[in-house]
């Protein structure tokens, strides 16, 4: 084992190409002959779609074809079949696609797209879930019971609920009765976006032999794959989808976005390759954003302060769709009470349709808007009982042998909660429950808030490694996962490099994934990547170690159990000079006079998930989590209280991961977590006038922090290992980005000595509390 | 006068080299620098002029290339990413970690290269003032300004 | 990627550059003035501009240059703000041109184009309407010269055809300038409300953007200043009634933060100035 690798901040595999401008992303993909789309899209938020006249538009020079709605019969979707590739006969949000136009460049087809003519008749839209689910409200899927979907969802036709999942543990009505002390809070979340750099792209392509070859910017090419087969009828033996380096995911680009399009357009132009990239405007509103909510939580203690129960509903706002949504806000149910200790629990989470931009996976899924409530609940609540709002919550912390909202029983890989919340208190410098005076104007408060995360994923999520070897003993690693800036491919090089002994230098990265020549893996989300390809890659060292061990044991004449395979050589333990260079047995080794023996070694590796179960209809009971990574976070912020402006000094979080397999990467992760999960609370979010048109739908309008906006980053590592995990390790991608608004609403609701319970809290919302306070 | 309607042969100079190319007035320097002279390194984020992905060096200074007409750039010189070999910039980025998906990448090294050739010395508020042009997304910008610093160490 | 198609003219001489746009006016030819692009590039993309040709200015070499002579200081319309920003004779006003945009997009959107452009801030201009700045106008008769104050009003007043050429500042070594500006959530943005207080030696000039639908500004002699009982109060009146809500702030935001910013500004500055 070479063990100064696991630990090391080994620089990415991938960064000279980064910093030299030579990494091919989808979009960078360019050839004479390839065709490309442009969209045109809905300026309503609801609305039935009267007439469309494309008749201009395919006479225009260049255009080979247009696509409307009523060209596809089929619906898509990931878990409810209810989209239409393409709006058929009703737009449901501002933004949505009414029409493809497929031209052999850019410029023409954005010009064909100009003079197809839309007839509206523009019916009024639904602005929240509060309005989606009022006894008369207009609903938005009239055709929802045909739609089909898969078991764990829950739809309920005749309303705008697209699946419903319940919590029932133990008795939630007597732990109110008996509770010395309630708090209820209300807080709103409107739909965001996740602003990767990278705007969306599919390039298809449909061969003679009836191969679909497609490039897309997916952080899951095999659920791609899988999908286009699922809708189109397609063989999966004929689909190959490339993944390229990918400009940035954050659950935008999970599941399916752009391929089912591009593959209609192909299609109709007679399988020729055509490339559809998304604009910022349309990367923001057309394709997918974050999920919002409205959620209510009641939580009931006891006079210590100690957790009895959770009375929570959450009103998830999936937009004009479902996608991603309804495991979303299953997701949430599962995870409800955040990492604490609650013996009675109810919960009722809705993903319910509204008319606005819909909802995929986002960083965190469902957890950040979920947190938000909690959090803040659980601050009002130390509050009533003048409790220290740190103290308050490493009371409840979870632990082993605790039970999850889902019955399901925490076991000893279960991170320390109780030293996370005392990190956090010790980096923002204790007194979390204090403000102090800072000048004339400004105040100084801090907050916290704890988070975990499970990854929440079907029952039979996979990953797979492959290695094969050259000529110089050096390997190269084959994964299903997909680099979109987590590092999570150099952080399975390195598990290889340490298990097979030799320099990280020598383990060769294959950067794009293709779903015919990697292996199987579900998908780049949930906080997986380098936990399940890590333990594949691991097995598959494993096997080409036994497979090394096997020619060594023939040419030195010793038992495999008496051979050791380290720093690029396969060795006898106690004679370590008796030996080979892997560099003669990678490639079959050759005798002194000429005879070849047993071949090149190829190390083969997998992973599966053991042991999941999907939830009870009823209570929730079940055991759909792999590995809770849990931790706390906090802000310390400086509040203007005479114009409302703040500014976050400093954000914290100490995080339980396992192992710290790479730490600047470990770090980085955290820190652009932190960062983001500051944007969402503090800036972020569609605005909306009356109508349901997106007023902020431009990087001019939507703001995300920039250069000097950041605070200053703490950020810790516990690492109680995860039993079953690559050294220890557990998932750490999302879990940063959870925690943020509650402990900023926290911060700010102290500051100003008034609650805050709307997102995103700008300094004209602050100061509207203010006035409140004064008077 | 100087006119150009439809398509014309111009010649740009770019990353040192003289290229002749086939442009229209309506095109952007991003969309020639990319699809017609091969240059991917700048990026389309926004065609907005809010991202910064697209940054350039126009005669040493960085614009948004996204937001510049090809002929405007006739007679000038362009510098791209590509066109940054081994500088300071460069190295510094990779050492500090100040990229995750690298997409923002080549704009904020064609910005930072520009800033410490021009001010050797920028102090923070003058770094700040330069690379808040620029989004990343990934990073929180902590490594970001690491290697910026970095950078300029390295240039003494 | 523009989806139209467009000619591009660049000439030499502002006799050249007015007798074009004269005769794509004559013809109905939609035409505009270019300068740094970084307006005019993003209006044609997302259609809100439908130009069938553009003029691009910076073959006009004089527009593009900025010198101190005596008393004044030549700026040409065509010089962009980062260049303006760091001249050393305007250095008193860099805090302001340095709050507009960013860095990058200051290279090339120009000074013409900040205070001549479709974006109602024009924040440039107040600085330059503060110090009595004078701009020359390209036009049918050559170049004329006005005091900038007699024709900025909302924007700057220009006949058909006519274009900015550059402005002459009076030199000032020293400007007692007051500039606060606050964004709905980060600098760089649109701002909610720009605060500029210029002293002179013997009026105080009052400027904002951002708080109305276009620049807003007025001078008040020091004599009436030292007569009012409540200067803030008397100062906040005299924009009130203009607060504009819009997509980054309420009118009742607005009108609190003008009555803050005008209370740090008269606090800020020294009273013996009065």
């Amino acid at each position: 084992m070479n063990s100064n690798v696991i630990g090391n901040s080994t620089l990415r595999k991938e960064s000279l190409d980064k910093v030299t401008g030579k990494v091919i992303y989808g979009n960078d993909h360019n050839s004479p002959g390839l065709l490309h789309g442009a969209l045109k899209t809905s300026p309503h938020a609801y609305a039935k779609i009267k007439e469309i006249h494309k008749e201009d538009a395919e006479k225009m020079p260049g255009v080979k074809a247009v696509l409307i709605g009523t060209d596809l019969k089929e619906n898509i979707g990931l878990y409810l079949c209810d989209k239409p590739p393409i709006a058929r006969d009703t737009v449901r949000h501002f933004g949505e696609v009414v029409a493809v136009v497929i031209a052999d460049s850019v410029e023409k087809a954005r010009a064909a797209v100009d003079v197809i003519q839309v007839v509206y008749e523009k019916m009024d839209p639904i602005l929240s879930p509060k309005e989606a689910l009022e006894a008369d409200a207009s609903i938005i899927h009239q055709e929802m019971a045909t739609y089909s979907h898969i078991k764990p969802i829950h739809p309920e036709p005749g309303s705008n609920v697209a699946s419903r999942s319940k919590i029932r543990k133990g008795d939630v009505q007597k732990a109110f009765t008996e509770a010395s002390c309630v708090v209820e809070t209300n807080m709103v979340i409107p739909p965001g976006d996740h602003v990767a750099m990278e705007p969306r792209v599919s390039i298809a392509e449909i061969k003679s032999t009836g191969e679909l070859h497609i490039t897309s910017s997916t952080q899951a090419p095999f659920v791609v794959k899988n999908l286009m087969c699922h809708f189109f009828g397609l063989e999966p033996g004929k689909v190959v989808v490339t993944a390229p380096m990918v400009g940035g995911g954050f659950g935008g680009k999970a599941g399916i976005q752009l391929e089912g399009l591009a593959y209609l357009m192909s299609l109709k132009v007679g399988g020729r390759a055509v490339k559809l990239v998304n604009t910022r405007e349309q990367d923001m509103l057309a394709s997918p954003g974050h999920i919002g909510l409205e959620s209510n939580v009641k939580i009931a203690a006891d006079k210590n302060g100690k957790l009895l129960g959770m009375d929570l509903t959450y009103c998830f706002n999936s937009g004009a769709y479902a996608d991603y949504a309804v495991n979303i806000s299953r997701a949430a149910a599962i995870s409800c009470t955040g990492p604490y200790n609650v013996p009675n629990v109810k919960c009722d989470s809705m993903c319910v349709y509204t008319n606005m931009p819909f909802a995929t996976a986002y960083r965190g899924f469902g957890h950040i808007e979920m947190a938000f409530g909690i959090e803040k609940a659980l601050d009002e609540l130390a509050d009533k009982l003048q409790m220290d709002p740190v103290e308050l919550r490493i009371l409840n912390s979870i632990k082993e042998g605790d039970q999850t909202p889902v019955q399901s029983v925490l076991n000893s890989s279960t991170g320390d909660l109780k030293t996370c919340f005392k990190r956090v208190e010790d980096m923002l410098g204790g007194s979390v429950g204090e403000v102090q005076e800072i000048g004339k104007e400004w105040v100084r408060a801090k907050g916290v808030a704890g988070f975990w995360k499970a990854p929440a994923m079907p029952t039979n999520t996979d990953a797979g490694a492959i290695l094969t070897f050259n000529g110089d003993g050096s390997c190269n690693l084959n994964t299903g996962v997909v680099e979109i800036g987590q590092g999570s491919k150099t952080g399975i090089a390195q598990i290889v490099a340490d298990t097979l002994g030799i320099p990280i230098e020598k383990v060769h990265v294959v950067m794009d994934v293709n779903t015919r020549t990697s292996p199987s893996d579900w998908a780049t989300a949930a906080s997986r990547g380098l936990f399940m390809g890590a333990l594949a890659a691991h097995e598959a060292c494993l096997d080409a170690i036994e497979q090394i061990k096997e020619v060594a044991s023939a040419v030195l004449r010793a038992p495999k159990s008496a051979l050791v395979v380290k720093d690029e050589r396969v060795f006898v333990v106690d004679e370590p000079t008796l030996g080979l260079q892997l560099s003669e047995v990678a490639l079959g080794y050759v005798y002194p006079n000429g005879n070849a023996y047993y071949g090149q070694i190829i190390g083969k590796g997998r992973y599966i998930t053991k042991h999941l179960t999907d939830i009870d209809k009823e209570t929730g009971k079940g055991h759909p989590d792999l590995e809770w990574t849990l931790g706390a976070e906090g802000v310390e912020v400086d509040v203007n209280v005479r114009t409302g402006q703040y500014k976050i000094v400093k954000a914290v979080c100490c995080i339980d991961v396992g192992k710290v397999i790479n730490p600047d990467l470990a770090r980085g992760q955290i820190v652009g977590g932190m960062a983001m999960g500051m944007g969402y609370t503090t800036m972020e979010g569609f605005k909306f006038n009356s109508r349901g048109q997106v007023t902020n739908g431009t990087l001019r309008d939507y703001k995300i922090m920039r250069l000097g906006d950041q605070p200053e980053y703490k950020v810790e590592f516990l690492e109680t290992p995860q039993l079953d995990g690559p050294h220890g390790a557990r998932g750490l991608g999302e879990q940063s980005v959870i925690g943020m608004p509650g402990a900023i609403v926290n911060a700010l609701s102290r500051a100003i000595g008034k609650g805050l319970y709307e997102i995103p809290i700008t300094s004209e919302r602050l100061y509207k509390k203010l006035l409140e306070v004064s008077s | 006068m100087i006119s150009y309607s439809g398509y014309n042969s111009v010649e740009l100079f770019v990353n040192g080299e003289n290229w002749e190319v086939i442009i229209k007035p309506s095109e952007t320097l991003l969309s020639i620098l990319r699809d017609k002279i091969g240059l991917t390194g700048p990026k389309v984020g926004c065609e907005n002029g809010d991202c910064g992905a697209c940054t350039v060096l126009l005669d040493g200074q960085p614009v948004k290339s996204c937001l510049v007409l090809g002929v405007e750039a006739i007679g000038k010189s362009v510098v791209t990413v590509e066109g940054l070999h081994k500088t300071e910039a460069q190295k510094a980025f990779v050492e500090e970690g100040g990229f995750q998906c690298g997409y923002c990448t080549a704009g904020f090294i064609v910005n930072t290269y520009a800033l410490l050739e021009e001010i050797p010395d920028a102090n923070v508020s003058e770094k700040v003032e330069w690379l808040s042009s620029n989004l990343c997304r990934c990073t929180g910008y902590e490594n970001i300004q690491k290697a910026v610093d970095s950078a300029q160490r390295m240039k003494k | 990627m523009i989806s139209i198609d467009f000619d591009y003219y660049k000439p030499e001489n502002i006799n050249e550059a007015y007798d074009l746009m004269r005769r794509f006016k004559t013809e109905k030819t939609n035409a505009v003035y270019y300068a740094g692009g970084t307006e005019v590039v993003s209006f044609i993309r997302k259609g809100t501009l439908k130009a069938k040709a553009v003029i691009d200015l910076k073959g006009i070499p004089e527009m593009s240059k900025m010198y101190a002579e005596g008393e004044w200081v030549f700026v040409g319309a065509n010089v962009s703000l980062s260049k303006v920003a760091d001249f050393k004779p305007l250095e008193p006003m860099k805090a302001i041109f340095n709050k507009i945009a960013d860095r990058t997009i200051r290279n090339s959107l120009t000074i013409g184009g900040n205070i001549c452009g479709k974006l109602a801030y024009r924040e440039a201009v107040l600085p330059l309407l503060a110090s009595e700045a004078h701009v020359l106008i390209a036009g049918a008769e050559g170049l004329s010269e006005k005091k900038l104050s007699e024709c900025f009003d909302k924007m700057l007043k220009l006949s058909e055809g006519e274009f900015v050429y550059g402005f002459k500042i009076p030199r000032r070594d020293k400007m007692s300038i007051y500039s606060r500006r606050i964004e709905s959530d980060i600098p760089i943005d649109y701002p909610v409300i720009h605060l500029v207080g210029i002293w002179e030696e013997n009026r105080l000039f009052v400027g904002l953007s951002g708080f109305a639908g276009f620049p807003l500004y007025k001078w008040i002699d020091k004599e009436q200043f030292a007569q009012w009982e409540q200067p803030k109060e008397n100062l906040v009146k005299e924009f009130a009634s203009l607060a504009k809500k819009d997509d980054r702030s309420g009118k009742e935001y607005r009108l609190h933060l003008l009555d803050y910013l005008i209370e740090d500004m008269l606090g800020g500055l020294e009273h013996d100035q009065l």
